[in-house]
């Protein structure tokens, strides 16, 4: 299969990726908020989720990373907002 | 009566967690009956949609309770969650952010993310590379969950090849066929390797 260049299936993999975090470690994803360490506590697992999405998405599509980081922020993150953290 | 997502099986069949299998059968029977599309009990009080849900909640329950092993298992698996464990015998794929015992740190649960290469190079489907193909195609587990109605549950002990988990086989082939369908990969040959894994190691 080749790489992604699209830039709507690359965002749709990033979303993907940080989605099955949320499914497989849901409680660590709720205490990393709560305690403000989110991306340290899951380092391993989004790293695996970049290496990933770099393994089937298109270098030299424009944005890449952006598009990875924004899925980041906008599942792990905003996708959490009912967690009670002071981080809001 | 709390939501049918935060019932165990118990309070799905309306019974008590000691309930012998006749009860089990019976409380079955009358939920079944209950929440048929035609019953006149519960006509117009729930929509299609959710009378589909909580007689698919019912199956699941029965499917579980009614056979020794796998309630033993569930039963197992309720005992941690009260002792604080993470396990979740509930069917929710992604456990709300309420009120729950102290917080450990302990690692990520989630199963060991393999990087290999999307398609299985030896033609076996387990696990893991069922994970790998679903993310390739961008596909989430809840949406595979919502095409095929199988519990994400279900779905994630399949990824994860946590086979003790799983009901009984002729379930679980029904569930792969769906997947396989949804990921547009070859059902026989799903069905086929990843059986036999589960037939092999589950018994072990």
């Amino acid at each position: 299969m080749g790489r992604i260049c699209d830039p709507l299936r690359a965002r749709r993999m990033a979303r993907v990726l940080f989605s099955d975090i949320v499914v497989y470690a849901g409680d660590q994803v709720r205490i990393g908020l709560e305690k403000d360490d989110l991306l340290e506590r899951l380092k391993l697992d989004i790293e695996r989720a970049r290496v990933f999405y770099q393994q089937n998405v298109d270098p030299a599509l424009p944005d890449a990373e952006r598009i990875f980081n924004f899925a980041l922020v906008d599942v792990l993150v905003a996708g959490n907002r009912r967690v009670s953290t002071a981080i809001w | 009566m709390r939501p049918l997502s935060d019932q165990n099986f118990y309070e799905t069949l309306e019974i008590s967690s000691d309930a012998t299998l006749q009860t089990v059968e019976r409380a079955y029977r009358i939920a079944r009956a209950t929440y048929h599309p035609t019953s006149a009990a519960t006509y117009s009080v729930f929509s299609e949609e959710e009378n589909a849900e909580i007689l698919r909640r019912v199956e699941e329950a029965y499917a579980v309770l009614s056979q020794e092993r796998l309630r033993r298992e569930y039963d197992a698996r309720l005992r941690r969650e009260e002792l604080g464990d993470t396990a979740r015998p509930t069917r929710e794929p992604v456990p709300q952010p309420k009120a729950r015992p102290v917080p450990s740190p302990l690692p990520s649960p989630q199963i060991e993310f393999d990087l290999g290469p999307v398609e299985p190079e030896d033609g076996v489907y387990d696990g893991p590379a069922l994970r790998r193909i679903r993310m390739s195609r961008g596909v989430e587990l809840e949406e595979i969950s919502a095409l095929t109605k199988v519990n994400g549950f279900y779905l994630q002990c399949i990824e994860a090849n946590r086979y003790v988990e799983l009901p009984s086989p002729v379930y679980v082939k029904g569930f792969l066929r769906e997947f396989a369908k949804c990921l547009k990969i070859d059902p026989h040959r799903v069905v086929e390797t990843y059986m036999k894994q589960f037939l092999e190691r589950g018994e072990a």
